[in-house]
């Protein structure tokens, strides 16, 4: 780039500044040149920089400069807004003045917003692979208690039958004995036996039952409601 | 060198370089100047000239030489408060800093 080429550069890219601080800086720069000689064009473009990188650090100094935004180290004017391998201003982009700040800004809420995303992607990620071990597991669990509601169904259907049976056999027995014992005194004392038998099983049936009924099934539907709880909570933590 | 350098010793050594001329000096000197106490970018050098001729810590004139004219940039009497100021901030800090490297106590 011959100094020519960089003038012309740094003219255009400074278009969106006022004329006078455009002319300033462009008189600044050709006497620059010509202050460094004639032979020294090449040296003077490699240590000033490229022309984007003069146009913006021009126009920073007309925002006042900002001091926390960039700092002089060894290497020159570090600024990462004006790095040259970020990307540059185009030429014709709205005044960097006003943008500046919000660019800024913006770069890095998207930079949080892209960490974020990558966050969903790895849950979803977990989700996708945590289901061939998932499912299996709900379904035992679903099965198991499937199981014990069917048993306990059955129990409770068939204990009270059972009573009921004892009961009436044993009423029917007790009263068909009292009558027998006039008439058969020996068939009739065996019929009473058996329907106190009856009686006494239906009676021991009803406080299994209200054992049962009472006091484990609540600790059954518990524990598993503990057991399930818990293995519910352990998928989602997992997930 | 290994530390940077804030806008403010930027704007003193600029100052600085600028007030040994009694006659003033003009850009490219200024900058050889300040870069000879610190690596800056030379692209650094015009942002902060502009704005210190604007604070009305330094005026400009022209003088033809060559057969052009070359900007002279002067420090002014705010420039030379503004100076001051700066030299006896960084009086106390250098000391303070050099106190704590040698180990002596700072008060």
């Amino acid at each position: 780039m011959s100094r020519e080429e960089y003038m012309r550069e740094l003219a255009y890219l400074l278009q969106d500044i006022p004329d006078g601080e455009r002319e300033e800086a462009l008189s600044w720069y050709e006497d620059y040149f010509d202050e460094a000689g004639e032979g020294e064009e090449a040296e003077v473009i490699r240590k000033l920089g490229s022309p984007a990188k003069v146009a913006a650090l021009i126009k920073d100094g007309l925002n006042g400069g900002n001091d926390e935004a960039g700092e002089y180290t060894e290497t020159g004017y570090q600024d990462s807004r004006f790095r040259e391998d970020n990307k540059v201003p185009e030429p014709r982009m709205e005044p960097l003045n006003e943008e500046k700040d919000t660019d800024y800004k913006y770069g890095r809420s998207g930079r949080k917003r892209k960490r974020s995303r990558g966050e969903y992607l790895l849950i979803l990620i977990l989700c996708i692979v945590a289901v061939p071990v998932i499912l299996p597991l709900a379904g035992s669990v679903f099965g198991i208690l499937a199981g014990i509601l069917g048993v306990g169904l059955a129990v409770a259907v068939a204990v009270p039958v059972c009573v009921v049976v004892a009961v009436i056999l044993g009423i029917v027995l007790v009263g068909v004995g009292i009558v027998e014992v006039f008439l058969s005194p020996g068939f009739g004392f065996l019929m009473l036996g058996g329907g106190c038998l009856a009686l006494a099983a239906g009676i021991l049936l009803i406080l299994a039952c209200i054992l049962v009924f009472g006091k484990f099934l609540p600790w059954a539907f518990r524990s598993v409601a503990g057991f399930l709880g818990k293995t519910f909570q352990r998928g989602g933590y997992d997930s | 060198m290994v530390f940077n350098t804030g806008a403010a010793l930027l704007d003193a050594i600029v100052l600085a370089a600028v007030s040994k001329e009694e006659e003033g000096t003009y850009g490219y000197r200024i900058t050889q100047d300040v870069r000879a106490a610190l690596e800056v970018s030379e692209s650094t050098l015009y942002p902060v000239l502009r704005r210190l001729q604007k604070d009305g810590c330094l005026e400009v004139y022209d003088r033809e030489f060559g057969g052009r004219n070359r900007r002279y940039y002067r420090i002014t009497e705010k420039g030379r408060v503004q100076l001051n100021l700066y030299m006896a901030e960084w009086q106390e800090y250098s000391t303070k800093i050099t106190k704590i490297f040698t180990g002596g106590k700072v008060e």
